[in-house]
């Protein structure tokens, strides 16, 4: 976009440690110093940002209902500072499901991680709905911290789920490896919400693309740093989606994938 | 006058420098607008035609894709088989985020979604649906454009399979991924293509902001404004925007669609090479104007700067100043003028020196004398020198005591009279007067120019003075007044030359004949005319002499032989002879 950084515009940057107490103090300190726009890349790190300010235009990729969340007015015309992508994280639960069922069509029982941390997102309401939809029973599992997980999918095992359902969540992306190593431990497959987790061992995602959407963040921040209002900027919905598939799990957890989902299958790991 | 000549001669080498400059220039940049702005149209032209061609690809790549799934009969059990089709349609068309299937009679079979949970033999009869009812019809049907929570727009698209067993595959297109195709669109820096339906409602633009504004009714009126514009020009037209701002716009029809892309540029932008090529020109005609101007100015002082010179030339010449020159060195016809107009001067300052000097030289020297002198060049005939002259002394006898006697008035007239006598004859002899004193007149022949016979001319100059005077003396008499006039010639070397200072000179002659010649007048009585030896020798065969005898003369130590002209009178004897009786004295 024929920006430079330290010549054209300056970054800031303010780490939470993928802490959810810790974002509110970063959101404060990028509103003090001040800046001209805070990106944020997940939903509740814009939340912070939004409460931190109302001036300071905000560009995120958001989950859930950012209406109802009080983010923004309408996704046409947001209003307020806050505009962004979405990243579809709530909507394709019920779709993940169904591709998870299509893998497994005998599936009957899961296991879902979850963050309460982010339990004010309609995600474990929605993943109940659709589940209860599709005839599967589902065995919830809190988790804060990633050693919580050490303890939950073996827990999972023992109740004899047929796949674990990750929810979205800051802590849990960063744990990919760590939950794949353990699923594949306990030989179970694993639904997930981004392309990284199947990179990293899970057996498949489904989501909106997350690099797309990045990119799509440069180019609202470049809008509004060319003196476009936030609230005027729609808050676009994703157009592409990816379904990506580690066919070597699949292999490890002896499943043989039809061919239906790998001729859907953006991405597949062999 | 010099001012006006001035005016005349700049307005014409300004107008004569301009007015083809100002023509050039003029057509230049009319010319240079027009090809520019077919250039625009041409540009404007195929970016619309290019614009629309790619979304046409767009769509019926889409429409292509949908066609594999309405391959296979429905009547045949083949649920799992159409689900592959249509899953891979999903896997081709990115921009199909559904396709539902519907039988021979209307029935929805199946529905996949990227999105949503399938519907496999859902049972719902949507023959009534216009996208079905319309795809029977026409093979291919566009929808028209919906937005999904206000801000996705989204289109339906059905095809027929080539068979009515295939049914109909009614599939929802996300419409953003055309705005790839029209924000790839580039028209100069500021130039850019959107996507407008029938009704005016926008369905791509490359500032997504704007897409959930086709709604609006302003917005869709200007969109219909401009299009009809387009048609009826039938190329590209200056408009406004939905923006208000004013942009050059054309536009190019999709098929099938009713859609039509419309291409725009900022009118700034998109004049600005015209902009640009009259300012370059402006800027060129001001330099070449001002440049024509100095040259004017320039040549029209050249024109009328000589001719100041030559009216002031002739002015100072006028006022006398023959030294002056006129300097004009253009090489033509006014340097020919001012080079007439110096030699005029010149010429004028050598007659006025050559009058000057002919009256100078009248001042002793006979008119004839003086001309000849003139006419020799220089004064070289003037300067001292020895010459064998005749020096003739005339004066009245009795004039000192007729001077006591009678008013001033009566005695200048006397002296007029006289002068004007001896002056004729000594003029008519070419003889020169060296000075005058009262009534007595020095007078030299043989010099400065010398003459034949000189002792002859002088003797006869005599003759022919006596004769006059007497005749005037005949006059005075008869008033009274008792005064005769007497002549003593000598010959002999002198030196003779100009004398004087700056201003006033006189010519005359030294030496002893001069004293001589005056002794003789001296002592001559009315009516005599003696002379000295030499003189009477050389005249003696032409004229009678009379040797009068030896004479004592005042300066002379021993008495000189003196002679008298024996000349007939041409007045009766009687007076001559009374006047020898009645001897008067100086």
């Amino acid at each position: 976009m024929g920006y430079k950084q330290g010549e054209t515009f300056d970054l800031e940057c303010q780490a939470a440690e993928k802490s959810y107490e810790r974002l509110a103090e970063a959101a404060r300190k990028l509103v003090q110093l001040p800046v001209d726009v805070i990106v944020t890349t997940s939903q509740p790190a814009g939340r912070a940002a939004h409460q931190a300010t109302d001036s300071v235009p905000i560009v995120s990729i958001v989950s859930g209902d950012p209406i109802a969340d009080g983010l923004v007015a309408s996704l046409a015309k947001p209003g307020g500072n806050f505009t962004g992508v979405s990243y579809y994280a709530t909507e394709l639960t019920a779709k993940r499901l169904e591709l998870l069922k299509e893998a497994i069509p005998d599936v009957a029982k899961i296991g879902v991680l979850a963050n309460p941390d982010v339990s004010y997102l309609p995600f474990e309401a929605d993943t109940m709905r659709a589940a209860g939809k599709l005839g599967i029973g589902v065995k919830l599992h809190h988790v804060r911290q990633p050693a919580e997980i050490d303890v939950a999918i073996p827990e999972m095992k023992k109740e004899d789920v047929q796949a674990i359902f990750v929810l979205p969540d800051v802590m849990l992306a960063g744990e990919a490896a760590h939950i794949a190593a353990l699923a594949l431990e306990q030989r179970l497959p694993t639904m997930t919400w981004g392309q990284w987790y199947p990179r990293a061992g899970c057996l498949m995602a489904y989501s909106a693309d997350y690099v797309e959407m990045i990119h799509r963040l440069a180019f609202y921040a470049d809008r509004i740093l060319k003196g476009a209002n936030a609230g005027d900027l729609p808050l676009e919905q994703p157009a592409t989606f990816r379904l990506t598939i580690n066919q070597k799990t699949a292999m490890a957890l002896g499943l043989e994938l039809p061919q239906t989902l790998l001729i859907l299958a953006d991405e597949v790991i062999e | 006058m010099r001012r006006s000549l001035f005016q005349k001669y700049f307005a014409t080498f300004f107008l004569a420098a301009t007015v083809p400059l100002l023509a050039n220039g003029i057509s230049d940049a009319w010319f240079g607008y027009r090809d520019q702005r077919a250039m625009l149209n041409a540009t404007l032209r195929v970016e619309a035609s290019a614009a629309a061609g790619r979304i046409e690809n767009f769509l019926n790549g889409i429409r292509d894709d949908l066609g594999w799934s309405v391959q296979r009969d429905w009547a045949e059990d083949r649920q799992d088989q159409h689900r592959l089709d249509a899953l891979r349609v999903l896997r081709q068309a990115t921009a199909v985020v559904s396709i539902a299937l519907i039988d021979k009679a209307g029935v929805e079979r199946l529905f996949v979604s990227r999105t949503e949970l399938e519907r496999k033999a859902s049972g719902v009869d949507r023959s009534h649906d216009p996208a079905v009812a319309a795809a029977k019809l026409e093979g291919v049907w566009y929808g028209p454009i919906t937005y999904y929570n206000g801000s996705e727009p989204f289109m339906l698209v059905s095809v027929a399979g080539n068979r009515a067993a295939a049914g109909v595959a009614v599939a929802e297109i996300n419409l953003k991924l055309i705005w790839d195709v029209v924000s790839d669109i580039r028209v100069g820096g500021s130039g850019r293509a959107y996507v407008v339906d029938r009704l005016g409602q926008l369905v791509a633009h490359p500032d997504i902001s704007k897409v959930p504004s086709g709604t609006n009714e302003e917005a869709a009126r200007t969109l219909r404004r401009l299009q009809d514009a387009i048609e009826a020009g039938g190329t590209s037209v200056a408009t406004t925007n939905t923006d208000g701002e004013p942009v050059i716009a054309d536009m190019a029809a999709i098929k099938g669609t009713g859609w039509t892309v419309v291409v725009e540029q900022d009118t700034t932008e998109a004049f600005a090479p015209i902009y640009a090529t009259l300012w370059r020109t402006s800027g060129l005609l001001l330099g070449a104007t001002m440049l024509a101007a100095g040259l004017a100015f320039w040549l029209a002082k050249r024109m009328t700067g000589p001719v100041r010179l030559l009216e002031e030339g002739t002015r100072q010449i006028g006022a006398g100043q023959f030294e002056h020159r006129i300097n004009i060195s253009t090489g033509d016809e006014l340097e020919r003028l001012a080079a007439r107009f110096n030699e005029m001067a010149r010429e004028l300052a050598s007659s006025r020196e050559r009058e000057e000097r002919i009256a100078r030289l009248r001042r002793f020297l006979a008119p004839q004398v003086a001309e000849i002198v003139e006419k020799a060049g220089d004064d070289g005939v003037l300067l001292g020198h020895r010459a064998e002259v005749v020096v003739i002394f005339c004066d009245l006898r009795g004039f000192t005591a007729f001077s006591t006697e009678v008013e001033p008035e009566e005695i200048m007239q006397l002296l007029a009279d006289y002068y004007q006598a001896v002056g004729s004859i000594v003029t008519t002899h070419e003889a020169t007067v060296t000075n005058f004193s009262a009534d007595g007149l020095m007078i030299l022949v043989n010099a400065p120019i010398s003459c034949a016979e000189p002792a002859m001319r002088a003797v006869e100059m005599a003759i022919a003075m006596q004769a006059e005077i007497q005749r005037l003396i005949r006059g005075w008499r008869e008033r009274g007044h008792s005064i005769g006039f007497g002549l003593g010639i000598a010959m002999g070397w002198a030196t003779v030359g100009r004398i004087g200072y700056e201003g006033r000179h006189d010519y005359t002659a030294i030496g002893n004949v001069v004293n001589l010649a005056s002794r003789l007048c001296s002592s001559a009585k009315d009516h005599q005319i003696l002379l000295d030896s030499t003189i009477a020798k050389a005249v003696a065969t032409n004229v009678s002499v009379v040797e009068i005898g030896p004479r004592q003369l005042k300066g002379y130590g021993k008495e000189l032989i003196v002679y008298e002209v024996a000349y007939p009178e041409r007045a009766n004897t009687d007076d001559r002879r009374n006047s020898n009786n009645n001897e008067l004295a100086t």
